[in-house]
């Protein structure tokens, strides 16, 4: 792309000027604030710049004296290459008014008005994508080279510029990604980055959420526990009180089966009473005996006297008793005891005999002890035969005395037996009269049955006695219907009762159980009062746990924001990184290649070698007093200039590939003496082969070397006013 | 003529996660929905007072929230208003459950006699008020999910004659494909079986009114919106049952309790100048009882510059509660590229080329692999270009 013509209005200085350039090298030369610079950037605008852009610097080049309304205008007519590499013309006005800036480009006769589109074709066009590209490859201003020497850095940064297509190239990038990056990943506890700050937050409330989310399932379980227990207890209750229910009933039950006992056992006494009364009733109606007992006794006692008496005197009367009162008795006693006085007296005078003997001296003592031994042997037998006689005496003497009586019987006489005969006889008769029975066999037989029917009467009586005591026997009936009645209501109660009624031991169980039942409830009561006490102890807020969980979540999707956010950073980082580390090989392999004639060129062979570090763009050559490589920074500045710009022009060269953007550059050889200068621009004049290359400068030095020469007038007004008002003179 | 008002899902204590700063202002607003809704009670001397479940959003509320509910239950016990509340599935009647913890009814100050505030539970499923000639039933179970249908053989049960039944339900009317975890789900042909005059339900957030058969039914909704999809939420219903000629005629008639309103909005961030712009767009609709849910989206132009929480912050005090996000994606880059030979354009290349493989591949991951290279594609191209970029 090769600009022909270039006409401005309202741009910086220009109200309006119309400038033709040749396609080849062109040298716009005039003095400082000439408007060179100006004209470098109505070709960037031009070439770059949307028409609707609203930026500030668009407003900033409007000339202070234009009309209020006055807006830039650029236009260009410019020739192209087709791919097949015909020629063609082409133009483009742009009309900068912000949002309604207006476009025509002019091309294969058609006009594009639309900006986007006009921009995509110029840059199609130029190789120039954007305004940044633009001024980081074909487009050189002389501030670029200042200062290369005093900032050993500056001169890879502005290669890398070059390389990265935009004008400021990575490192600005980098560092602001790098400071990004660093703001939210610091991890210090006086400055935490905004990524620490969310994760502690993020922590820190999530373990305080947590703390509030278990107390309240603790809560909930405590609550749960409480009804549980309280339902254990209210079951323990209603066990107890049905235990006790029970009990109460079995020991209602023992009550009643113990009053129906008692009122059986009354039952029976009074019944047993009321028989036995029966029995002695009938018992006193049925006597044998007509008479009673004792008199009967008595009769018949005196019956059987009689009896005997009769059969005495009858038994007399008929000799039946027979007394041998005519000899009188041998006396048995009167032999023995004489015999025995003779026997005591014989043994008494031998052992007296012996005694004296002995006390005389006649005889030894052991014939006296013999003496006296055989006095005694005669003296024992003695006594037993008086013993013998005394008890025969005895016998005499009665015997004695009934012969005695038998002979006053016999004296008496048969009458009188006969009489008192009659009298028993008749008295016998009365008694049996009496008691109307025919005789004393009968009347014994009637005493028999009488006492043995008084003593069944007794028996009974005394039965009665003991069942009764001292309670009327009239009340006996009634007392029996009573206790019978009293049975029956027991044991209707009983039976109300329910089986438990019937259960044998059935109070000894149930106070078991009660007592059981009363322990279980104590523990459930106190099993309560724990689960409530827990409920109550728990000091959770839900709407505080609420709070949290808010918090949190509004934490949580900071911290999401912020991850994300250091992931687009630190993943924009990585590929500007490996890009650059890709581009950087090839471009510094490339410009290796190209740089070395140019240098060579412009040095007069000085140079010869050059080599370009791949990691940052650190030229060095090879420098032939040293024979060794040396950093380009170490050259002088007009070397150094020289180094920087063959480099920028082979990047140019890389980066635009088979694109020809006009080359503008303002002044760089400035630095170059007389000699190296138009060297340099002889080398321009060669790239002006193959790109449009635009010289600005104040110098005349290069006019003989260029296709055209553009003179521009330099600044014309002056300042004769007084120094502002307010502002002391300098 | 019987009077009843009839709310539900009241969900006191509820969380709100997406409403962060704002969420306790909610919960005020959803008590205060709460008291409106007893002052319109109060106001049309309605004879019932029903609440189908979900009075509180959970069964761990504290004790000043029950004290709160509780002090506006006596103020309809003043005014003889009958209340039946049964417990949802939120504050499902388990053994954990609020209305075993608190007596409600005591703690409104009434005596168990006078029966001005009655919680149905399973022991108690039903009540029957012989003053107004009605009973209500309830039927609620002890767990979270119910074991069956609570209208399943409701018509069989045994209640004192009353000339009004009226039914008590928190459950999802069933829908097939929607309705189907649903914890508890009823159908109409249950419901057209009930023998019911009305049926009250609780369960959606949203009020809707319908007849199956010849009981009507109507969901009340919650007084106060829960969430950001319930725009049919903030009402009661006054259901007047009547009876003339020997026939019975039920009426329904939605009323606005609450205030708070949630809106979403979606906004192309394409026709988005600036974010002041964005800014100024939203301040137009300023409102402080709306809930305003911005999503940016479409694709991002490469010099519009949103930071989501300076919109936030920008607008805090216009509404209840504004969020703004960014789902935008940024535009992949458009016209010349710079030459591949460029890190600029080595950059681009390689990062556009990723994500073309990573959009192709069109999983979860990778789509969202993408989203986020893209906003490293225009991160590193503006600063590549040297433009300024806010970060």
């Amino acid at each position: 792309m090769r600009i022909t013509h270039l006409s401005l209005r309202d741009l910086r200085r220009y109200r309006e000027v119309d400038l033709d350039l040749a396609p080849g090298l062109t040298i716009v030369r005039g003095p400082n604030e000439a408007g060179k610079s100006t004209l470098q950037r109505a070709i960037e605008l031009a070439l770059t710049r949307k028409v609707t852009s609203a930026a500030s610097d668009i407003e900033s080049l409007v000339p202070w004296d234009g009309e209020p309304d006055a807006r830039t205008v650029i236009g260009m007519t410019f020739t192209y290459e087709d791919e097949d590499g015909g020629s063609h013309e082409g133009r483009l006005e742009k009309s900068f008014r912000g949002a309604r800036g207006q476009v025509s480009l002019e091309l294969g006769g058609k006009a594009i008005t639309d900006p986007a589109r006009a921009d995509e074709e110029l840059a199609a066009l130029s190789g120039v994508p954007t305004e940044g590209f633009f001024r980081s490859t074909a487009s050189v201003r002389h501030h670029e080279l200042a200062g290369l020497q005093r900032d050993e850095g500056a001169l890879r940064d502005r290669l890398q510029a070059s390389i990265s297509g935009a004008d400021r190239g990575t490192s600005r990038a980098r560092k602001k990604l790098e400071r990004a990056i660093q703001g939210l990943q610091a991890k210090g506890a006086k400055n935490p980055g905004r990524l620490k700050v969310a994760e502690d937050a993020v922590t820190d409330t999530a373990a305080k959420l947590r703390i509030g989310e278990d107390a309240l399932a603790r809560l909930e379980r405590d609550r749960d526990a409480l009804a549980v227990t309280r339902e254990h207890r209210s079951e323990s209750e209603t066990a107890l009180s049905e235990r006790r229910s029970m009990l109460e009933k079995a020991r209602q039950a023992e009550r009643l089966v113990s009053d129906r006992n008692a009122a059986r056992e009354r039952f029976e006494r009074y019944r047993s009473a009321v028989t036995l009364n029966d029995e002695v009733a009938e018992l006193d109606r049925t006597h044998p005996s007509a008479i009673p007992l004792p008199v009967l006794r008595a009769d018949v006692e005196r019956l059987r006297t009689a009896d005997t008496k009769i059969g005495t005197l009858e038994s007399m009367l008929e000799g039946e008793v027979q007394v041998n009162f005519d000899v009188a008795p041998e006396v048995r006693w009167r032999p023995l005891s004489r015999t025995a006085v003779g026997l005591v007296g014989a043994g008494v005078a031998i052992a007296v005999l012996g005694t004296l003997l002995g006390i005389l001296g006649i005889i030894g003592e052991g014939a006296r002890t013999l003496i006296v031994a055989l006095g005694i042997v005669a003296v024992v037998p003695g006594l037993i035969l008086s013993v013998v006689a005394i008890w025969l005496r005895r016998g005499d003497k009665t015997e004695k005395q009934l012969r005695d009586e038998e002979v006053h019987r016999r004296l008496r006489g048969r009458s009188e037996i006969e009489e008192d005969l009659r009298v028993a006889q008749a008295e016998r008769d009365e008694l049996l009269a009496r008691l109307e029975l025919p005789g004393t066999a009968e009347a014994e037989e009637r005493l028999r049955l009488e006492e043995a029917h008084v003593a069944e009467i007794d028996q009974r009586r005394a039965r009665l006695g003991g069942l009764i005591g001292d309670e009327p026997i009239d009340a006996m009936p009634g007392r029996r219907d009573a206790a019978a009645l009293e049975i029956d209501q027991k044991t209707s109660a009983l039976d109300s009762l329910g089986p438990i009624a019937h259960e044998p031991r059935a109070r000894e169980r149930l106070e078991v159980e009660v007592a059981d039942a009363e322990r279980q409830l104590e523990r459930a009561r106190d099993d309560e009062a724990s689960a409530r006490a827990r409920v109550e102890q728990n000091p959770v807020d839900a709407e505080e746990v609420a709070g949290l969980a808010e918090r949190l979540a509004t934490w949580s999707d900071d911290l999401a924001a912020l991850g994300r956010r250091e992931r687009v950073y630190v993943r924009t980082l990585a590929e500007i990184n490996a890009a650059e580390q890709a581009t950087m090989q090839r471009a510094t392999r490339y410009l290796e290649r190209h740089m070395v004639a140019d240098i060579a060129k412009v040095t007069g062979g000085r140079y010869r070698r050059v080599r370009v570090d791949d990691t940052n763009l650190g030229i060095e050559v090879f420098a032939p007093e040293r024979r060794d490589w040396v950093p380009v920074t170490d050259l002088s500045q007009g070397t150094l200039d020289i180094v920087y710009l063959t480099a920028r022009l082979g990047l140019v060269r890389l980066v635009t590939g088979d694109r020809r953007p006009p080359l503008v550059l303002d002044d760089p050889f400035v630095t170059l003496d007389d000699t190296r200068a138009p060297l340099a621009l002889g080398l321009l004049r060669e790239i002006a082969a193959d790109f449009q290359v635009i010289y600005l400068t104040t110098s005349d030095r290069y006019d003989h070397l260029a296709d055209s020469v553009v003179q521009l007038a330099g600044p014309t007004a002056s300042d004769v006013s007084t120094e502002p008002e307010g502002v002391p003179p300098a | 003529m019987l009077r009843l008002l009839h709310t539900a899902d009241v969900h006191l204590g509820a969380r709100h996660a997406d409403l962060g700063d704002a969420a306790a202002a909610q919960r005020e607003r959803q008590f205060a929905a709460f008291r409106a809704t007893v002052d319109l009670a109060l106001a049309e001397k309605v004879d019932l007072f029903l609440v189908a479940g979900d009075l509180f959003d959970s069964n761990t509320q504290p004790r000043r929230s029950v004290d709160r509910v509780a002090a506006e239950l006596a103020r309809l016990a003043q005014a003889r208003v009958r209340t039946v509340i049964i417990p949802g599935t939120h504050d499902v009647y388990d053994r954990s459950s609020v209305y075993r913890a608190y007596d409600l009814a005591a703690l409104a100050g009434t005596r168990p006699a006078e029966e001005l505030v009655t919680v149905l539970t399973p022991d108690r499923p039903w009540i029957h008020f012989a003053a107004i000639d009605a009973v209500v039933l309830g039927p609620v179970f002890a767990t979270k999910r119910a074991p069956r249908s609570p209208l399943k053989d409701l018509a069989a049960v045994a209640t004192p004659p009353a000339t009004w039944k009226i039914g008590l339900v928190h459950a999802a009317i069933a829908i097939p494909g929607r309705t189907d975890n649903d914890e508890v789900v009823i159908t109409t042909d249950e419901i057209a079986a009930s023998g019911l005059d009305y049926l009250a339900l609780g369960h959606w957030h949203s009020v809707q009114t319908a007849k199956a058969g010849s009981v009507v039914y109507g969901y009340s909704g919650a007084p106060e919106p829960v969430a950001v999809d319930q725009d049919r939420a903030g009402k009661v219903l006054l259901a007047t049952l009547d009876q003339r000629g020997g026939r019975k005629y039920v009426t329904t008639e939605e009323r606005t309790v609450g205030r708070t309103v949630f809106e979403r909005r979606e906004i192309d961030a394409a026709v988005i100048e600036s974010q002041p712009a964005l800014v100024a767009r939203l301040r137009a609709s300023a409102d402080a009882d709306l809930v305003l849910d911005v999503r940016l989206i479409g694709v991002r132009p490469d010099d519009l510059d949103v930071d989501p929480a300076e919109v936030e912050e920008a607008l805090r005090g216009a509404f209840l509660r504004i969020r703004v996000r960014d789902l935008s994606r940024p535009a992949l880059s458009q016209g010349a590229l710079p030459p591949a030979e460029t890190i600029s354009g080595a950059f681009i290349r390689n990062v556009e080329g990723r994500i073309a493989d990573l959009e192709a591949a069109g999983d979860d991951p990778a789509v969202l692999e993408a989203d986020e290279l893209r906003d490293v594609l225009r991160l590193g191209r503006l600063l590549l270009a040297g433009q300024e970029v806010t970060l």
